[in-house]
């Protein structure tokens, strides 16, 4: 094995690479990765610092044959990047608490209707993104997805998993893709049925792109699908975020 | 994480919910406030758990359902660590 020391920057190649720009390009960038994005919110020093601790975590990981710790570690990288940006956000509005409506049955005579931001939809449905776009050209274009207004996607009860796709741009959808049920729990909820712990899944159950025009899904939107909850006549809604 | 939106309307016209928010985004639960919460250790687009981790995934999704029947006020958040089964309320 040769150890490359003398491998000095060659000053007619491109700019070298700083740690800051790597993890901007992660950011629906040239590298694109939802899954590690959250790291362009670090200073560079917050983030020589996570790559040092990630470096260690995975060796650990190869060496220990388990990757809870590693799990752990990325899980806490990732809040650490996030809520310090949700506190200071310059635009932060106080809701009024929420009405509160107690259950009127036992949950295990509930029909419980699932409700995901997370854009899920069936092979036979449209993606939230433009048919032009392929998914990649969509989760570089994130800002779009703000314009974009809210749209619906009901899934049957019955949808067998190999049927639903995942089209958020804003979260990594590889674990979606692997098993749905990390964030659409459709046989989570059938295996729960089935064991008596709820009534019954909703026949009808539904998904949207969490992502989309604010001021639209509040004054519009979520009323409307309220109403259309009720009109099926569910007992209780369960909400997964995208 | 505009889930908390969708569970106030839906609240509003007199149906129970139950909102699963991860721990990188309680800011936002904590602002909209949502009759019920469960705020989970996990990373975006895994907030019930890992993919084929259905012992996990139910854990989850059980702490959840208690909440539709424990909860006696809005807002209710628990924090659920589902990597050590540990459950805190928080508010």
């Amino acid at each position: 094995m040769v150890d490359h020391q003398a491998n000095a920057p060659d000053s007619s190649g491109p700019e070298p690479l700083s740690l800051k720009a790597f993890a901007a390009s992660l950011y629906h960038a040239e590298r694109a990765d939802n899954a590690f994005k959250f790291l362009k919110n670090f200073s560079e020093e917050d983030l020589a610092n996570f790559v040092q601790g990630l470096l260690r975590q995975v060796g650990d990981a190869i060496d220990d044959g388990s990757t809870e710790a590693l799990a752990r570690f990325v899980e806490q990288g990732q809040v650490a990047a996030y809520v310090p940006t949700q506190i200071t956000a310059p635009f932060r509005p106080d809701f009024p608490d929420a009405s509160f409506s107690p259950m009127r049955k036992p949950l295990r005579e509930a029909t419980v209707a699932l409700f995901s931001s997370g854009a899920i939809y069936r092979d036979d449905q449209d993606p939230y993104y433009p048919a032009e776009l392929t998914y990649e050209q969509a989760v570089r274009d994130v800002h779009k997805a703000t314009e974009r207004f809210p749209s619906l996607r009901v899934i049957p009860a019955e949808t067998p998993e190999e049927r639903l796709c995942v089209g958020h741009v804003a979260y990594d959808i590889r674990a979606a893709q692997k098993d749905i049920n990390v964030i659409f729990p459709l046989t989570r909820f059938r295996e729960l049925a089935q064991d008596e712990v709820i009534g019954a899944l909703a026949e009808r159950n539904y998904s949207y792109h969490g992502l989309t025009n604010i001021p639209r899904l509040m004054q519009e939107s979520a009323p409307q699908w309220a109403q259309m909850l009720k009109d099926d006549g569910v007992d209780a809604v369960f909400l997964i975020p995208g | 994480m505009t889930v908390g939106h969708v569970a106030r309307a839906i609240e509003a016209i007199g149906i129970p919910t139950v909102c699963v928010y991860i721990e990188a985004f309680r800011p936002d639960a904590e602002l909209l406030k949502p009759a019920r919460t469960l705020v989970t250790p996990h990373l975006m687009g895994r907030p019930l758990g890992l993919p084929h981790r259905r012992e996990q995934q139910l854990a989850v999704i059980r702490a959840a359902l208690r909440l539709l029947e424990t909860a006696d006020h809005a807002p209710t958040m628990e924090t659920f660590d589902s990597w050590t089964h540990q459950m805190k309320r928080t508010s």
